[in-house]
């Protein structure tokens, strides 16, 4: 009896947690997509699995990046097509964010600037440079997620730096102070 | 005493990341200070720093999060018997509709409005459909009628259950997909032979043309167009069964 009350109680729990990630999941899946509605069903696909797995989770590892990797891989699995893995007829990130209110407008404009560089991003690239200066992941926990090398994480990142920094206008230079990892 | 060669980007992107073990980073520590070559690669590198946390931070605020919310509310608990798992992922799917029904879909359209366009588009939306997903949709006639109206009137086509019968295929749904402002209504079917089918169809200016087929993504695709609508069909039945439903439909619009 106090068994089964201890599961319900560590299915709640589990939920509770799950529910809390929703938009970041939904952000991941936006970034690996690039389309509103396939991120949704991303997510609902997440759960579904994440569910359905729940007796494999392993406490002490953190959800969140378990959830990312069952993300990465029902997109690469299920959902990837050739047009979208190509990087071609990639949304453009001011169509991805609503822009309201004067106030905020020049930090919504850098936000989309750098979401559109970080969109024009092959798609391993883009979602390395996501875990890695987004979500904060260190390489390592990348290389789990993602399901490769580390030194594959590496060289994605090192490949898409000199790409963004080619790309990177002077104001963005200038400004790299605030951006900057030690 | 200098070093010859530069290290490599990925040592010096794991630098900046604080990726090296202590012995590594000092060695490019060193490199950085006493080779001007070292330092202006790391500082291009640099040059790759932008805000990306804080601009990805800003689509937090537009995940659907209430949406996303009470579809996990509908899943049911994590030890799943293995013979309610089929109805498990219905009521998942049919819950991702009726959040879908609220608002139209928003999609992504590829730059290239071609023809090829929608169709690629069209096939990739399909690509997520599994028998499942739509298994336990409503069977509700007047929900169909509604859908259907509703569907037809944004693409200025008189749609009814009667004209959209595909042999073979039990109708599970019709809706707008919106990829920047084009307009594609998909009539979504389940054939018990061979799974997930759909009827999608845009407003077109390109002129008639007579059934082509395809292979998209490892499903057949039969398309063709009237003077104001673009159609396609799209599932794994064989070619000759699309081809038999398309000049049905053909012919009931037309009629």
């Amino acid at each position: 009896m106090s068994q089964q009350g201890a599961a319900i109680d560590r299915e709640a729990e589990f939920r509770r947690e799950l529910g809390l990630l929703l938009p970041r999941l939904w952000r991941y899946g936006w970034v690996l997509s690039r389309q509103k509605h396939v991120a949704e069903d991303l997510v609902q696909a997440t759960c579904v699995r994440a569910l359905e797995r729940a007796g494999q989770f392993a406490d002490g590892t953190r959800l969140d990046r378990w959830l990312l990797a069952i993300m990465h891989s029902i997109w690469l699995n299920e959902l990837r097509s050739q047009r979208v893995r190509q990087g071609q007829g990639f949304v453009e990130a001011e169509q991805a964010l609503s822009f309201d209110g004067e106030s905020q407008a020049q930090d919504q404009v850098l936000a989309a600037q750098v979401i559109k560089r970080v969109n024009g991003l092959p798609e391993a690239q883009r979602e390395t440079v996501f875990l890695a200066y987004v979500e904060g992941l260190s390489y390592k926990e990348i290389a789990d997620v993602l399901h490769i090398p580390v030194g594959t994480v590496m060289s994605r990142l090192a490949a898409a730096r000199a790409r963004l920094a080619e790309a990177a206008p002077a104001k963005a230079q200038a400004e790299k102070s605030s951006g900057e990892r030690r | 005493m200098t070093h010859t060669h530069l290290p490599s980007d990925e040592l010096l992107v794991a630098y900046l990341d604080d990726e090296l073990d202590a012995d590594q980073r000092r060695l490019i520590a060193d490199q950085v200070r006493t080779q001007p070559a070292v330092a202006a690669r790391l500082e291009a590198l640099q040059c790759a720093d932008m805000p990306y946390k804080a601009a990805f931070d800003s689509l937090l605020d537009q995940a659907p999060t209430e949406r996303l919310q009470a579809m996990l509310n509908t899943l049911p608990p994590a030890e799943i018997p293995a013979l309610s798992r089929r109805r498990f992922l219905a009521i998942a799917a049919s819950f991702a509709v009726a959040g879908i029904a609220a608002d139209r879909l928003f999609m992504a359209w590829p730059r290239a409005e071609s023809d090829q366009g929608w169709r690629a588009s069209v096939a990739q939306y399909m690509a997520l459909y599994t028998p499942q997903t739509l298994e336990n949709l409503s069977a509700d006639p007047a929900t169909y009628l509604a859908q259907l109206s509703s569907v037809g009137a944004q693409l200025g086509l008189p749609l009814s259950p009667g004209v959209v019968d595909l042999p073979g295929a039990q109708f599970r749904r019709a809706q707008i997909l919106d990829y920047d402002g084009v307009l594609i209504g998909q009539l979504t079917y389940l054939d018990p032979r061979y799974g997930p089918l759909a009827l999608c169809i845009t407003a077109s200016k390109r002129g008639p043309a007579t059934l082509a087929t395809e292979q998209r993504r490892g499903m057949n695709v039969v398309y063709w167009s009237s003077v104001s609508h673009g159609f396609m069909l799209i599932g794994r039945n064989p070619i000759g069964d699309l081809q038999i439903m398309a000049h049905r439909v053909e012919e009931t619009l037309l009629g």
